[in-house]
């Protein structure tokens, strides 16, 4: 498991972890919101020009616990940049401060450098962006989900595109990442009875 | 040659040297001057980065090791005012914003000097530096310091930082989603 896959079965296992406790999945807004209170975690909209946005889209302040991010376009667009942001707590542990400059909701899984694209084509820290990207679109539809609606429940990628208020592309996205790929060893793309134990942060890293 | 007064290893002076925003002529006087056992190294590395190509970053250091010379290199030379708010820990932070009847949002802008230290009334300074346990004056010599990034600094991007823009205390205190009664306090507060 790379740390690509590592990081969707965490962002997957906080999912679950937040509708078992009752969160809306389809208010992404709302859903992400639960996920940084819980986390202890404020979060501010700023206008898209606030100095306080360092020039970026969303930023993540250790000291403050905080979130700040670009209120603008959509609810969607909003959760997405909050998810990012989260995934870097998740997953790093927000022992930093982060200025994210540029999200990609329907980026692709091929993003993600393999082999020798890990160290030609990327640095450090743009793999820590596309792996946020993509524990961001697992963390407001994980894949097992996105299939369920597909196959067992007939919902086409515009359908729970409209319901999510999301972008038809990232739905898209998933069912393709879900369908197409080949599942990593331990992850199975049917929904799992109970929760995958979350990551450390530490291994996350050496993956 | 007269030894440095501190012991900086060279590591972290060509480390500090090669972050500065200039490295002309004075910048590296005043480096040879604070540390000549490290001259050769400086002169050698000062050549080597007047020969880069001006959009190739000189140095690629983990950001903590970058942290650490820049720190070393400041208390060294002390050049730059003692950042009032680097050893709060996360809650000790929400509880100094709680004390001050502000939220984080505020305090961060304060935090990051992104407000004109001249616009902040001396009666919220003085009530700062009550809670922070300094003089009103450290308090003011911080705020009259640049913009800062954050108070690690760690900054995670593809390009250059900015440095903020500067508002004014009125201004920041209707823009920081205050409750109105908060509001109210802060803007009543006279010099």
């Amino acid at each position: 498991m790379d740390a690509v896959d590592a990081a969707r079965r965490v962002a997957e296992s906080v999912h679950r972890a937040l509708v078992e406790k009752g969160a809306d999945p389809w208010h992404l807004l709302d859903f992400v919101m639960q996920e940084a209170s819980r986390r202890d975690i404020v979060v501010y909209g700023l206008p898209p020009d606030d100095p306080q946005l360092k020039g970026g889209q969303a930023v993540f302040d250790r000291q403050a616990c905080a979130i700040l991010y670009a209120d603008g376009g959509t609810d969607f667009d909003r959760a997405f940049l909050i998810a990012h942001e989260l995934g870097h707590v998740a997953l790093e542990g927000g022992s930093e401060d982060v200025v994210t400059l540029h999200v990609e909701p329907d980026r692709s899984v091929e993003d993600a450098p393999v082999g020798i694209e890990k160290v030609l084509d990327y640095g450090a820290r743009e793999r820590r962006e596309i792996r946020m990207d993509l524990f961001a679109r697992e963390l407001l539809l994980p894949r097992s989900v996105a299939v369920a609606l597909h196959v067992r429940d007939g919902m086409s990628a515009a359908a729970i595109a409209e319901r999510l208020r999301a972008r038809t592309s990232m739905v898209q996205q998933q069912l393709l990442d879900a369908l197409l790929l080949p599942p990593s060893p331990e992850t199975d793309l049917a929904p799992p009875s109970s929760p995958p134990p979350a990551e450390d942060p530490s291994q996350l890293d050496a993956a | 040659m007269q030894p440095s007064k501190f012991s900086s290893s060279e590591e972290e002076v060509l480390l500090a040297y090669s972050v500065e925003p200039t490295h002309d002529r004075a910048t590296l006087e005043r480096y040879l001057t604070k540390y000549p056992d490290h001259a050769s190294a400086l002169v050698d590395c000062a050549l080597e980065l007047m020969t880069l190509p001006a959009q190739i970053s000189p140095v690629w250091l983990s950001e903590s090791a970058v942290e650490a010379g820049w720190q070393k290199f400041q208390s060294t030379v002390g050049v730059a005012s003692e950042n009032l708010f680097a050893k709060l820990s996360p809650s000790a932070f929400k509880k100094l914003a709680v004390r001050l009847n502000i939220n984080n949002l505020l305090l961060l802008r304060i935090r990051d000097r992104a407000i004109r230290a001249g616009s902040i009334p001396g009666a919220f300074v003085r009530q700062l530096a009550t809670e922070l346990g300094v003089s009103a004056k450290n308090v003011m010599g911080y705020l009259e310091g640049p913009p800062q990034l954050a108070a690690a600094s760690s900054f995670r991007s593809t390009v250059k930082p900015e440095a903020l823009a500067q508002v004014e205390f009125t201004d920041a205190v209707k823009s920081s989603q205050l409750t109105t009664e908060q509001q109210k306090k802060l803007l009543a507060i006279e010099e």
